[in-house]
């Protein structure tokens, strides 16, 4: 098991989330209990053991906030985020939108609960006053996203490719980022649970993948 | 007679669908046909309890510290094992900060444009806006520069051709009555809110090591090492932060979010008419005083058929009056199955037919309550404890009733409760209670670590063989019961009956209507192009369901329908 569970186990108390600290936010968002969409909090967990950033920048495994994203990503500058998209292509495609693209399409009809996370989000902020100059969504098409623990083979070799993009973001931004010289394993640990067995979503019947 | 199909109807992401049958400008009949998550007895059979709650609180993003609580809270009642003081008051103070954000982010940024015509701020004096304002409430932001600065976004955003996020609303629907000065200061007070939320997410972030998703929770108790003079523990100076954001949220909260609901109350009275649907209520009692959970500072109970007579305690952690009454239905649900089934007995084995107005047409199955269906949620818990004479709660309904009245011009009673806006004001009530205690909690925190006290865990050991337990927790959206079987320190089943499905559920065996449901019969409907009384009923209720699934959709594939067929 991944965790000490005892007084004083808590990890130490940083400046994530408590204050506005971060100049540039890096949000992995996505749910870990429904395959493919892992991806979020995979690569951000991943970048955040393998690469050393300066503090200003902050790694957030965000998880899938709605329109709690506002608060998240409030008072940043710049923000970074990965996540699983509808779009075209095989699993594991790699596209990017910058905030002028993403606020281009007008909303869905109000009612419309989907993606609020990012672009309603986007609106919300900028009516604050505290929208973010620059956005980046890396988005990669997933091949499934239902109930179970495990990425596809597609989406597991896409994450190098979104840190390569990452990386490759933040010094367009002029961030000085370097790799780090003793990577740590990343923190991935919902993969402690059973792997490879899903809940199919039009079916609902339980299946297995190889994960 | 017109049928029309809301899909989806939840502003967060989930899937959740309305259909309603129209007649004469009123409605019919309803369906509400949902996806709840399921599975999660998959991912979590056979592993440690003690990790259970971090596969939990990831079931929903928005919902993350709810969950989280109510299974730590489950396996610590298989283990019959109490906590420290330290460890429930801190536990405290975080689902007080969750639901202090929750509850302002549903009612201004989730709803409140259901009732506020953003467009008609435009034609509002800011001078009289602020002079209403001040009228009712000593809040600092409500003055004329104010309302000036607002109008003057708006009309930046209006000229700009680019309504941003207000572009979808349903302005100009003839069901929006407000005057121009109140939806001026609504509007206010929605971007006000914005920075507020932020607040008490953050004093969540303190106590919990991070948000979204706290990493200091441990069965047995809390992780946080408290050490007043330690940088990297629960120190005084974090304490401090914590107290001076809840003050700051808790302002707002009394001084204009319960002013801003009671005012729309009474503007829209004939909503305290429609929407109440299933009268039987149930709410569980939450922050616990004591290490075992016997006294608590809400109140919980049922109440059934309106009849605040009929009032019966749920009073401590592992219930026998809630542990024995629950089982779900699956009769008009996708799975397979014929008797209602309690929790710790529960089956997910799926079986999907069409949408069948007859027949299967949900996911979400029908949980019910010594085979009652309940409504559970804000309103829920501030009639068990009006019922129950609660000191607390009498007193701040009875207040929020009689502000309501002198508004209206008419006495309105706690019978208005039942109703679409009686469960907006009870939630801004319930905000309005909660706010009250975060500094009560935060003291009875601080004056126990004053007192040398700084445990924060119990150690434990699961016996060999089968145990079983359940937990609670009043959660923003209400009663939320996590269920447990452990055999031999690994879990064995694992059930969550979460706040929506009481809510959202199809008919059951008997064909009863679930509460969403029934709610709707008989709202109007002047245009059934533009349901908007539908959406306001159903928003009322806060729905959030299936929030684990969300994919980006930057192209807009995803085509929201309203669909009069």
């Amino acid at each position: 098991m991944v965790r000490d569970r005892t007084a004083g186990a808590a990890p130490p108390h940083d400046a994530v989330g408590e204050t506005d600290a971060g100049r540039i936010i890096i949000l992995g968002i996505g749910n870990v209990l429904t395959g493919d969409d892992a991806l979020g909090p995979t690569v951000v967990n991943t970048l955040d053991a393998e690469w050393v950033l300066p503090p200003d920048v902050v790694v957030l495994d965000a998880g899938t906030p709605g329109m709690d994203l506002v608060a998240l990503a409030a008072g940043a500058e710049r923000i970074i985020v990965v996540d699983t998209v509808l779009s075209d292509g095989p699993p594991g495609t790699l596209k990017v939108w910058d905030r002028e693209t993403l606020l281009a399409k007008p909303l869905s009809p109000r009612v419309n609960p989907h993606a609020p996370g990012l672009i309603e989000s986007l609106f919300t902020l900028d009516l604050s006053g505290d929208g973010p100059t620059g956005v980046r969504l890396i988005g990669v098409v997933p091949e499934a996203t239902d109930v179970g623990i495990g990425m596809s083979d597609a989406l597991v070799a896409s994450v190098p490719r979104v840190i390569a993009t990452i990386v490759e973001t933040l010094r367009e931004w002029g961030v000085s980022v370097t790799p780090a010289t003793r990577p740590a394993a990343p923190d991935l640990w919902w993969q402690v649970a059973a792997r490879g067995v899903f809940i199919d979503g039009s079916s609902g019947r339980t299946r297995s993948r190889d994960a | 007679m017109a049928r029309i199909v809301v899909d989806p109807v939840t502003r967060i992401e989930g899937h959740l669908r309305i259909d309603v049958e129209v007649e004469g400008g009123s409605v019919t009949n309803a369906w509400s046909s949902g996806q709840m998550w399921r599975g999660i007895e998959v991912i979590l059979k056979d592993q440690d309890p003690r990790d259970a709650w971090m596969f939990t609180q990831r079931i929903c993003g928005v919902c993350t510290t709810v969950h989280a609580i109510a299974s730590v809270r489950a396996v610590e009642n298989a283990l019959d094992l109490e906590i420290p003081l330290n460890a429930q008051y801190i536990r405290n103070l975080i689902l007080i900060g969750h639901a202090l954000h929750d509850h302002i982010v549903h009612f201004y940024h989730l709803s409140a444009l259901d009732w506020v015509d953003v467009t008609k701020a435009l034609d509002a004096d800011p001078a009289a806006a602020a002079q209403l304002a001040e009228s009712i409430s000593e809040w600092p932001g409500n003055g004329r520069r104010e309302m000036e600065k607002t109008q003057n976004k708006l009309r930046a955003l209006v000229n700009s051709g680019q309504l941003g996020i207000f572009q979808n609303g349903y302005w100009g629907h003839p069901a929006m009555q407000l005057p121009p000065e109140v939806n001026l200061l609504a509007v206010s007070h929605y971007l006000q809110a914005l920075d507020l939320q932020r607040k008490a997410n953050q004093a969540v972030a303190i106590l919990g090591s991070k948000t979204p998703h706290i990493q200091n929770l441990a069965v047995g108790g809390v992780a946080n090492p408290i050490n007043l003079d330690n940088q990297a523990a629960l120190n005084m100076t974090r304490l401090y932060m914590v107290k001076d954001l809840l003050d700051e949220v808790s302002t707002f909260v009394q001084q204009v979010y319960l002013p801003d609901v009671i005012a729309i109350g009474a503007m829209y009275p004939e909503w305290l008419g429609y929407g109440a649907g299933v009268t039987n209520y149930m709410a569980v009692p939450d922050l616990p005083l004591d290490s075992a959970g016997t006294e608590f500072d809400l109140p919980g109970g049922t109440i059934m058929n309106a009849d605040l007579s009929t009032f019966r305690p749920i009073s401590t952690f592992g219930d026998a009056y809630l542990r024995d009454g629950v089982a779900e239905s699956v009769a008009h649900a996708w799975y397979e199955g014929s008797e209602d089934l309690h929790p710790w007995e529960g089956e997910t084995i799926p079986n999907y037919t069409e949408f069948q107005d007859d027949g299967k047409y949900s996911w979400v199955k029908s949980p019910r309550f010594y085979d009652e269906p309940v409504q559970v949620g804000p309103l829920a818990q501030m009639l068990v404890g009006y019922a129950q004479g609660h000191e607390h709660t009498v007193r701040l309904v009875d207040d929020a009733l009689s502000r309501a009245s002198s508004i209206a011009g008419t006495q309105l009673g706690p019978e208005v409760l039942h109703s679409t806006l009686g469960r907006h004001l009870a939630r801004a009530v319930r905000a309005t209670m909660l706010s009250e205690l975060a500094g009560r909690h935060w003291e009875l925190l601080v004056n126990n670590i004053a007192s040398g006290d700084t445990t924060t865990f119990e150690p434990f050991e699961f016996p060999s063989g089968e145990i079983r337990g359940f937990g609670f927790h009043e959660a923003p959206r209400g009663v939320l019961s996590h269920w447990v079987v452990i055999r031999d320190g690994l879990i064995h089943n694992y059930q969550a009956v979460v706040p929506s499905t009481w809510n959202a559920g199809p008919r059951d065996s008997q064909s009863r209507m679930g509460p969403y449901e029934a709610s709707l019969m008989d709202n109007p409907v002047a245009d059934a192009e533009l349901p908007l009384e539908v959406l306001r009923t159903v928003h009322s209720f806060d729905p959030c369901l299936a929030c684990a699934i969300h994919t980006s959709d930057p192209e807009g594939r995803e085509l929201s329908a309203v669909r009069a067929l």
